[in-house]
């Protein structure tokens, strides 16, 4: 089986390094990782992953939600949201663009494997 | 018009009815009575002329009577005694008989004596022709039928009316037949009228049916059958009596006239006016004397008591009383107008005690009483609409909705309507628009008037201003939501630093590499104390809305923030009026916080100055220091939540503390010349206060 490769879009530096180093012990390649969804976009036509972990409060002028579902709709990668909003309306954004997971910050190696795990079976 | 004139002008006009009708009566009456008497003495004297004129006839008939029927007046018309004119007939005859003409006929008509008497001479003078003519040729004269035969009566000539009498002649004893007759006669001039006069009434005259004098109304009225005679006032002072006298064949022929001074009418009149006049006097008396006593005993007492009542009525003196003297029903009227005036004054003392009782009560409220009529109309208003800087003027008469903010205005009036319409209480709420253009929340509660019959007369109201609680809720309702979204970034934050954290933790565990792992327990260090001062932030910021804004004056609230910075040696320069401003209680803090930064990062400062500055759209309140200043770059970001040197929350949490009553800040100042804070406090959250004597000397 070949190595999936996983997008990271965090605009948290520690963040993001923590996730990067969780992802590799897990035995995925982390293809990059984009700080605004226009960053996330161009790294998603470059490098064709097989997932997107997807904050939802980036740093831009659109947030991870709209990224996730101008992914989707793009290119059909799926999109794990990783968050820890947990207020009712920014979820039912999220819920709407149909997304293939969510991780709830904050996330241990397990909750990162089994949430991708369910997506890339 | 008072009573006394009234008065005055019926007596007068009443006395001037009686006067005047009491002399019309009287004047026809006995002016008509004197007329009837003046006529009465007139057609007396007609008659004894008449009369008098009759005897007259009757004498000369008599005398003819005597001449004729007479033997020797016989014998000598026969021829047989040729002397007898000589021995009977001559001058003295003439006289003594008062006759003027003496005619002796034959029975074949022939004259065969005539003469006629000169008075003047005394002679006997031929009878004239005409009249010699007449005679003759007259039948009835000679009429010899009977041995009675007689005629008698008025005989018109042509110059002079004659009186005459004609008599057959025959024996003394009546026997024979009539040889002629004898024709006696008396002219009817100056010396016999005279006569006439003297034995009748001294103002005779005679005039021909024919003459210019005798008017053709007179005529006609003389010559009415059954009417002999007629008077006629010729003027004021004569009357006039007027008989027509028939000639011998019955033809009219002479008018008796006769005139006489009106002294009966005259005598009337005078007595008439005489009586009048004293009529006038007597009533003129009356008058007065009535006018008088009716003045001393009722109208000047009347007239008194009206004015005393008048003048109490006017307010000069409402405690006095009227006084009237004596013991009639005018006294008994005043007595009853003192004890009406006794109870008015206590009612209105009692209703002026319950009046003030209410005024004060309506007047020191601070919600706003008022009235109105069914079209929308204020009858009243109490004076604590002036605290929205309208006079009582202002408002009195004018619609309703006049104070209704003009989004309010249809609805308030639609529910003003239906409220009149279905007579129920109203409690609704709207916006009331200030003299100045302030908007203030108001609840009114509306109760409808009715009058006796229960129709809806208008609407009785009470304003309440809670703005206050108004601007509390809306305060309350922001500050919570800030809360809610803050505890969302917050937790957010913090689940984000945990999930840092507990990588690096992990991390840590894993690494062999002992600098990498003092490393990454440097960074587990660092986030926690990131977490740390999350925290305590939201002890800070759970204070903000927790207490419901107030007003506060910002000159004191300054002073207790500057007092903090006591021994900076920064200048602080306060040009603050006393002036209070509605705000979240934690309005201190935010001074602290602008004085705080500007020491931290103005570098060069040295002075800080607060002032403010009044626009249109509210009261710009200036924090201004003469340090390094804020960069273009970062003016944007300066408010946002972490941004800072610090712990990136002073500017942001201002700026929350300010929104929660509207206030905005936003920092204008020029990098190197210093930071400069506007805060724009919105009209209707601050207000000026008046300042004491003592707050003036302290500040």
């Amino acid at each position: 089986m070949s190595e999936k490769v996983i997008l990271l879009v965090e605009d948290d530096d520690i963040i993001a390094k923590v996730a990067e180093w969780r992802l590799k012990n897990l035995g995925y390649k982390v293809c990059g990782r984009a700080v605004t969804g226009a960053e996330a976009m161009e790294k998603v036509v470059k490098n064709k992953p097989d997932l997107v972990l997807m904050d939802i409060n980036i740093k831009g002028e659109i947030d991870g939600i709209e990224t996730a579902r101008m992914i989707k709709k793009g290119f059909n990668i799926p999109v794990i949201y990783v968050t820890s909003h947990s207020d009712g309306d920014t979820l039912e954004r999220a819920r709407e663009t149909k997304p293939d997971g969510f991780i709830v910050k904050p996330f241990d190696d397990n909750d990162l494997r089994v949430a991708i795990g369910l997506v890339l079976k | 018009m008072d009573l006394q004139k009234k008065t005055l002008i019926v007596l007068v006009t009443f006395l001037i009815l009686v006067i005047a009708l009491t002399g019309v009566f009287v004047t026809v009456i006995l002016l008509s009575n004197y007329q009837s008497l003046e006529q009465k003495y007139i057609t007396s004297d007609i008659n004894r002329t008449v009369s008098q004129i009759k005897n007259e006839e009757d004498t000369i008939s008599a005398i003819g009577s005597d001449w004729a029927p007479w033997d020797d007046t016989y014998d000598f018309v026969t021829g047989k005694k040729p002397d007898y004119v000589e021995r009977n007939i001559n001058p003295e005859t003439f006289a003594n008989l008062h006759l003027d003409i003496m005619i002796i006929t034959n029975n074949e008509g022939e004259i065969v004596y005539s003469g006629a008497f000169d008075p003047a001479n005394r002679t006997i003078i031929p009878v004239s022709t005409f009249l010699l003519q007449e005679i003759t040729t007259n039948s009835s004269l000679m009429n010899l039928t009977s041995l009675h035969a007689e005629k008698t009566g008025i005989l018109m000539c042509s110059d002079t009316p004659v009186l005459i009498t004609s008599h057959p002649i025959v024996r003394t004893d009546f026997s024979g037949t009539p040889q002629g007759v004898v024709i006696m006669g008396r002219y009817l001039d100056q010396d016999n009228i005279g006569r006439l006069a003297s034995l009748t009434v001294p103002s005779i005259a005679f005039y021909r049916i024919t003459d210019l004098a005798i008017s053709s109304s007179l005529q006609s009225a003389l010559e009415t059958p059954g009417t002999s005679m007629t008077i006629r006032a010729t003027d004021e002072n004569t009357v006039a009596g007027y008989a027509l006298m028939r000639d011998i064949y019955g033809n009219p022929a002479l008018v008796l006239e006769i005139t006489e001074p009106r002294d009966i009418y005259r005598q009337g009149t005078s007595t008439v006016l005489q009586f009048i006049a004293i009529l006038l006097l007597s009533e003129l008396t009356f008058g007065i004397v009535m006018i008088f006593f009716l003045d001393r005993i009722v109208l000047s007492r009347m007239q008194s008591l009206s004015s005393q009542v008048r003048r109490i009525g006017n307010g000069s003196d409402r405690s006095s009383r009227v006084e009237i003297d004596g013991s009639d029903e005018l006294y008994e009227l005043s007595t009853e107008i003192n004890r009406m005036l006794d109870d008015i004054e206590k009612t209105n003392l009692e209703l002026l005690k319950t009046d003030m009782r209410f005024r004060e009560l309506a007047e020191n409220t601070s919600d706003v009483l008022f009235t109105m009529d069914t079209a929308g109309k204020v009858l009243y208003v109490t004076p604590s609409i002036n605290r929205y800087g309208y006079l009582i003027e202002d408002i009195i008469s004018q619609d309703f909705s006049h104070i209704v903010y003009t989004g309010d205005r249809t609805r308030v009036s639609l529910e003003l309507h239906q409220q009149i319409a279905e007579c129920t209480s109203l409690v609704t709420t709207f916006r009331l628009v200030d003299k100045w253009g302030f908007i203030h929340w108001i609840e009114t509660k509306n109760t409808i008037n009715m009058d006796v019959f229960g129709k809806t007369t208008g609407i009785n109201g009470v304003l309440r201003d809670f703005s206050d609680r108004k601007r509390a809720e809306e305060a309350i309702v922001l500050a919570n939501k800030k809360l809610n979204l803050l505890n969302n970034i917050t937790r957010h934050d913090i689940l984000n630093t945990i999930t840092a954290l507990l990588g690096c933790v992990d991390m840590a565990n894993a690494t062999k590499v002992p600098a990498e792992r003092e490393e990454l327990l440097g960074q587990i260090k660092e986030l926690t104390r990131i977490i740390q001062r999350q925290i305590e932030f939201t002890r800070a910021y759970q204070s903000v809305g927790v207490n419901a804004p107030s007003w506060q004056n910002i000159r004191e609230t300054v002073n207790r923030a500057i007092v903090n910075f006591a021994g900076s040696g920064i200048t602080f320069v306060g040009v603050i009026e006393n002036t209070d401003i509605y705000a979240d209680p934690l309005l201190e803090k935010v001074f602290y916080n602008l004085i705080d930064n500007a020491i931290r990062y103005g570098e060069s400062i040295r002075t800080i100055r607060f002032y403010y500055q009044i626009s249109d759209a509210g009261l710009t309140l200036i924090c201004e220091d003469d340090g390094i200043g804020i960069p273009n770059d970062e003016k944007h970001k300066i408010f946002e939540r972490g941004v800072g040197k610090n712990t990136g929350m002073g500017l942001f949490l201002t700026r929350e503390i300010l929104l929660i009553t509207g206030i905005t800040i936003r920092e204008n100042g020029r990098f190197r010349q210093g930071a400069r804070f506007e805060m724009l406090i919105p009209n209707g959250a601050f207000r000026f206060v008046r300042e004491t004597k003592d707050e003036k000397r302290d500040g």
